[in-house]
């Protein structure tokens, strides 16, 4: 007998929040931020990290609340079916056009360097098999992808040694001279970035050891918030401040001083392993999307990742220029603030609320 | 029915392919020279490494003319069954007229757009870029491009230099408070061109020129873990009899040279008072030549020595201070410096340079002999 | 004892005859002991003659007449394996395997004595895997000894060997071997719930068994570790492995194999723990490179020449300058030869191989480089893939290796470095799906056991292996128990 759902230990779940926030948004990160919140970028980052280990902090109680249910499970017993597969579609559409906005940026990047006059869909489809195949394999398969991609890609890292040498600390003084309003916008801006530790809402009812969720979940948050506030605070040393501005992969970029004896451009290696850091953040996204796609029409999962790869395909031939892209990713990042940093506060208190009136009754 | 879709997808594939770039058709360009000519526009040339069948002949000059980089490289690409390609580029010379009178920064914002090119490839400028690409001395390299590329390689490795690469000269250019340096380039008859000093600049363009041994001041100050290389000193006699350091031999001509080989260096810029910058640098070194010998036994004759160093030092170091003050240039990043304060983070680049211009510059040089070698 | 089935169900001689389709090895040798006739069948070429000579004929010619009863020869016939209780059926199963048939014919009873006379090779060195330390000892293709090999290595009461039998047409023994305390019976059941539904007439040989068991039939990969060395195979066995053999073929079954087993030899064990961690990363390390460099050669030569650093740039580029073909095609071409080479040194006699490989390796790659064909850089990079393959001490995955370099080269050769990491992410992913007996095949790194790693991936001094590895989930873990000397003793002192 096959049971219906495969558990994994709960370490699991760190790989796979970490993973699903580290992605594209990384690479263009800090130029991002530091056109809104400049020298004190790294005020932003550490805020945002700290807002997100709160919201961590109220999703894990709002999932212990309900043992083992997913947010789309959540949302029709807390709104009731209509109401909750209305929500339950807002879902599903920003994680398909968040997997779109992942795969079309990295196409975007790779065309950049060295694959120029190749057309997009082609990368689009290339990687969406790849994806097809990856999901189609259940969560056991989508997690190993995230635990395994994040130990063949997390050495790039130490690659960063190059760079080092050229550092600045001077750029990055005075400390603390941007105003409020800036460094807040600079945390609202890097929502796009941040964004991935939602998964915990799906993954949830597939850990084993729940009690231990919260530990792993605020470790992987902190874990991805240094790795975020370290490149920015490199980047930001490394670049002097018109140069930050005008990179659009800023990390890229500083990537490109790497060499070695044996090899020049490291960068070109550094692109194409990054196939590897979006793998994990494709698949967890249609794993997530086509299962809320199962929930709201009642279609086998397997059915649904086709379904969505084919919308994704076919909507790749239509978003196709930098500035669409730039939109659209914008877009997406403020969707994501409004529904992963406001939403599950208020899905919170609701749910707190239900419970009371219901335990009245 | 899955298989067969899987199929069709992976043969769909194929058939998209990016453009190939097989390294054997291809002419890889190592170097890239930019002359102004009279009428505003420019002459490129170029250096082609190609793999032809016959094996004696590995490379190619040619020169274009251009109003723009890209043009040049088009109307290039015309003369050369190979395709150019810039993936291997390794230096871009330019032509002393054109950096002082126009700028280069503009050149060289295409080179940073361009994503094939690195960014570390070496920047210099010189005389003439067509003549030193079309010289035929280039020791055992196989063309010019290879050659001057090790040759900036090496100046980097050893950083007799500053660091002189796209990368550097971009976030040198673009911060506000420090100016860029690059190399110059000579070329002469008959031998292979080499390092001969170093360019100034004021923003892009090229303001001036120094002598190669006093980078070690802009050195001193900017790169912590930099070579300075040998420093050399004549110290006129009396000096030395003023400060009381005993010589071992009488000296035959009235100067004492001295050579000292720096090991660490520490060096910083302090803003004391408002329009007072302290410069403050503490060199080891150990000595490895003194004609006629001077004999280091005592701590008090070395402390002697030392404060005597410092101070011819610090005097050379006052004058160049001076220098780039005139040509209103700072490679050493005072400017940089004061900006990173919270009062003067506001300030812009023609603040900077104006609060520059009317500083009082005070520098302090010191020298300690840690080691003498294996006599004293 | 059924003496009332076994009557209707005993054949005389005519009938066995015919059911033999006449066949002229069947000989039968009437007796006759005072007027009792008794009739001993048997093939010809099957039985050891002196047996069937000395202790059924002598034995039954010199008894008295009041012996000559089905019940006293049962109990007194001077050989081991008698058998009694048996159907029509098994009668000339047993015949096909050296029994001899007594037939009485005034009782109608009759007996099975085993008087087979197997065709056995030597127990010999081993062919395919060899190791330079250690015993030497391997299987052979008759069961018996196998069994008789692994019994003598492992003389413990709970060493199990469950006997089935496979085949329709041709019947052969098949012995499921484990521990009894050791092992998982889970692993138990899917492996006898699977040789179960393998309804077949024939198994040409075990290779093919562990084909047919395997989870995904379309992976490139093995999925069942293929053993000739007796101590490899009882080493699985003791970390709580389930090992299969099959009668008439010398290689054992060992399963659940993970994807890391493929990389240890027993030599790991017998050599210091320094050496063996090292050779280990150098067989996993050649792995990877034969599986991506000529995929990356491919790749930069054609699509990204800017990773060449400047003094290798004019080296390769010179050694290309000649060769008329597309790197892809360049390449395998090459690697075509290779294993063109490889195939012709296998299937030639072993002297003439070697010839083979010198003509083929100095030769051949000479001429081709001095002709242009090709680059030598290429020469050394796929002489290094074909070397890497090898490296792995289990032949099989030698071989899924060499294959998996093909559509590497090819993504290569299409898309470039993205393309060699797509196909990074699809063998990562097929090995994530694959299972062995429904045990995850990346076992130790996913699901991740850190202290297993120390099985798979290096190995540590003997002191560290006090327990099993989890991933067999054997029922007992603790190993071994021996303290190493650590009482807190200052310098000088005894």
């Amino acid at each position: 007998m096959k049971s219906t759902v495969s558990f994994v230990n709960a370490y699991i779940a760190f790989f796979i929040i970490h993973t699903s926030q580290i992605g594209m948004g990384i690479l263009g990160f800090p130029r991002i931020i530091y056109l809104a919140a400049k020298q004190d970028a790294w005020v932003s980052i550490l805020l945002s990290g700290l807002f997100i280990s709160l919201i961590t902090w109220i999703m894990i109680r709002i999932l212990n609340h309900y043992e083992n249910f997913n947010l789309y499970e959540i949302n029709e017993n807390v709104f009731g079916r209509f109401i909750g597969s209305i929500i339950n579609t807002v879902i599903v559409i920003y994680f398909i056009a968040s997997n779109y906005s992942i795969i079309i940026s990295y196409v975007e990047l790779s065309l950049s360097w060295g694959y120029e006059g190749v057309y997009e869909w082609v990368g689009v489809f290339a990687l969406l098999l790849v994806t097809l195949y990856a999901v189609s394999g259940g969560f056991r398969v989508v997690a190993g992808v995230c635990f395994l991609s994040f130990f063949i890609t997390v050495w790039i890292i130490f690659a960063l040694y190059q760079p080092f040498e050229s550092l600045q600390i001077t750029r990055i003084l005075p400390i603390l001279t941007t105003s409020p309003p800036e460094i807040m916008e600079g945390v609202f801006n890097s929502s796009y970035t941040m964004l991935g530790f939602e998964t915990l809402f799906f993954i949830f009812p597939f850990i084993k050891e729940k009690d231990k969720l919260l530990f792993i979940s605020q470790l992987a948050v902190w874990f991805t918030t240094l790795l975020v506030l370290f490149t920015t605070v490199i980047s930001i040393l490394f670049f002097s401040s018109k140069e930050l501005e005008k990179n659009i992969w800023p990390l890229v970029s500083m990537i490109s001083v790497v060499h070695f004896p044996f090899l020049e451009r490291f960068e070109y290696i550094a692109v194409s392993i990054w196939i590897l850091v979006i793998f994990s953040n494709l698949s967890i996204t249609l794993f997530i999307s086509s299962k809320g796609v199962k929930h709201i029409f009642h279609v086998k999962q397997k059915h649904g990742i086709w379904i969505i790869s084919i919308i994704i395909f076919i909507t790749s031939f239509f978003i196709t220029k930098r500035v669409d892209i730039n939109l659209f990713i914008n877009q997406i990042g403020h969707i994501g603030f409004y529904l992963w940093f406001v939403y599950p506060i208020l899905l919170y208190f609701i749910s707190i609320i239900k419970s009371k009136i219901l335990s009245h009754s | 029915m899955k298989k067969w879709l899987i199929l069709f997808c992976s043969l769909l594939c194929t058939a998209c392919m990016p453009p190939e770039k097989i390294l054997e058709r291809q002419g890889i360009s190592t170097i890239i020279g930019y002359d102004l000519l009279d009428d505003g526009t420019y002459l490129g040339t170029i250096s082609l490494l190609q793999f032809d069948r016959k094996e004696e002949k590995t490379s190619e000059t040619i020169s274009a003319v251009g109003t723009t980089s890209k043009q040049i490289r088009q109307i290039l690409e015309q003369k050369t069954s190979h395709d150019i390609t810039s993936g291997q580029l390794r230096t871009l010379l330019f032509n002393k007229d054109m950096t002082e009178t126009k700028g280069i920064s503009n050149f060289l914002d295409t080179m940073q757009r361009d994503t094939s090119i690195g960014s570390l490839i070496f920047l210099a400028i010189t005389d003439n870029a067509e003549d030193i690409i079309k010289n035929g001395n280039y020791e055992e390299y196989p063309e010019m491009g290879s050659y001057i590329y090790q040759l900036l390689d090496k100046q980097e490795r050893k950083e007799m230099l500053i660091n002189s690469n796209l990368q550097d000269f971009f976030s040198t250019l673009y911060e506000i408070g420090i100016d860029p340096t690059l190399p110059i380039i000579s070329n002469k008859e008959g031998v292979a061109p080499y390092i001969n000093s170093v360019a100034l600049f004021k923003n892009d363009k090229m303001v001036g020129s120094i002598s190669l041994k006093k980078t070690m001041f802009i050195k001193l100050f900017t790169h912590r873990k930099a070579f300075l290389g040998d420093i050399t000193l004549n110290i006129p006699v009396e000096t030395f009899k003023q400060k009381g350091v005993s010589l071992a031999e009488k000296p035959k001509e009235d100067k004492f040279n001295i050579t000292i080989h720096p090991i660490k260096h520490r060096g910083s810029i302090e803003l004391s008072t408002e329009d007072e910058v302290k410069l403050n640098a503490t060199i080891s070194v150990s000595t490895i030549e003194g004609q006629p010998a001077v004999t280091l036994k005592n701590k008090e004759s070395i402390k002697k020595l030392e404060q005597l160093l410092g101070e011819e030092l610090n005097k050379e170091f006052g004058d160049f201070l001076e220098e780039l003050r005139k040509l209103n240039s700072d490679p050493i990043g005072i400017g940089r410096k004061i900006k990173s304060l919270r009062k003067y983070s506001k300030l812009n680049d023609k603040d900077l340079r104006e609060k520059y211009s009317t500083l009082k510059l005070k520098s302090t040089i010191k020298v300690e002999i840690k080691r003498t070698g294996a006599i004293d | 004892m059924t003496n009332t089935t076994n009557k209707n169900n005993c054949p005389n001689y005519k009938k066995i005859k015919y059911i033999l389709n006449q066949s002229p090895d069947l000989l039968c040798r009437t007796i006759e002991v005072a007027g009792d006739c008794l009739e001993v069948v048997f093939m010809k070429n099957l039985i050891k003659t002196e047996t069937v000579n000395e202790y059924i004929i002598k034995f039954i010619q010199q008894l008295p007449k009041k012996d000559i009863t089905y019940s006293y020869l049962m109990k007194n016939i001077p050989i081991g394996e008698v058998k009694i209780d048996f159907k029509e059926q098994e009668i000339i199963s047993s015949l096909l395997n050296g029994f001899v048939y007594i037939y009485l014919l005034k009782e109608s009873k009759a007996l099975l004595v085993n008087c087979a006379n197997p065709i056995e090779r030597s127990i010999e060195k081993a062919e395919t895997e060899s190791l330079v330390y250690g015993p030497k000892i391997s299987f052979t293709e008759s069961l018996a000894s196998n069994i008789k090999i692994i019994r003598q290595n492992l003389n413990n009461s709970n060493l199990c060997t469950d006997e089935l039998e496979i085949g329709e047409y041709v019947k052969k023994q098949l012995r499921i071997i484990y521990i009894k305390d050791l092992t998982d019976e889970d692993i138990l059941k899917t492996l006898k719930q699977k040789l179960e539904n393998i309804i077949t007439d024939d198994i040409s040989d075990s290779s093919v068994l562990a084909q047919c068991l395997e989870d995904n039939h379309y992976s490139f990969f093995p999925q069942f570790i293929m053993t000739e060395l007796p101590d490899r195979f009882l080493y699985s066995i003791l970390n709580g492995r389930v090992g299969i053999l099959l009668d008439r073929s010398p290689v054992a079954i060992i399963g659940p194999a993970n994807f890391f087993s493929f990389f240890e030899s027993t030599e790991d064990i017998y050599l210091r723990w320094s050496l063996s961690t090292f050779i280990r990363y150098i067989r996993l390390l050649a792995m990877a490179g034969s599986l991506l460099f000529t995929a990356f050669y491919v790749a930069i030569i054609t699509y990204h020449f800017e990773l060449i650093p400047s003094r290798l740039l004019i080296i390769i580029g010179q050694s290309r300058s000649q060769v008329p073909f597309p790197p892809f095609l360049e390449v395998l071409l090459m690697e075509l030869l290779i294993e063109l080479l490889r195939e012709a040194g296998a299937r030639l006699p072993s002297k003439v191989g070697q010839t083979m490989g010198i003509v083929g390796g100095i030769v051949i790659g000479q001429a081709t480089v001095e002709a242009g064909l090709t680059s030598n850089i290429l020469i050394i990079i796929v002489a290094f893939s074909a070397l890497g393959a090898f490296s792995s001490p289990i032949y099989e995955m030698g071989t899924a290796i060499r294959i998996c370099r093909f559509p590497f080269i090819i993504l290569a050769g299409i898309w470039g470095l993205n393309g060699i990491m797509v196909g990074v992410c699809v063998l990562m992913v097929h090995l994530l799906r694959l299972t062995s007996l429904n045990k995850p095949y990346l076992a130790p790194l996913y699901p991740f056991r850190i202290k297993d790693l120390k099985y798979f991936l290096i190995r540590l001094p003997h002191h560290f292996y006090m327990r099993r590895p989890v991933v067999n989930r054997p029922l007992k873990t603790l190993r071994a128990e021996w303290k190493l000397k650590n009482i807190d003793k200052d310098l000088d002192e005894f």
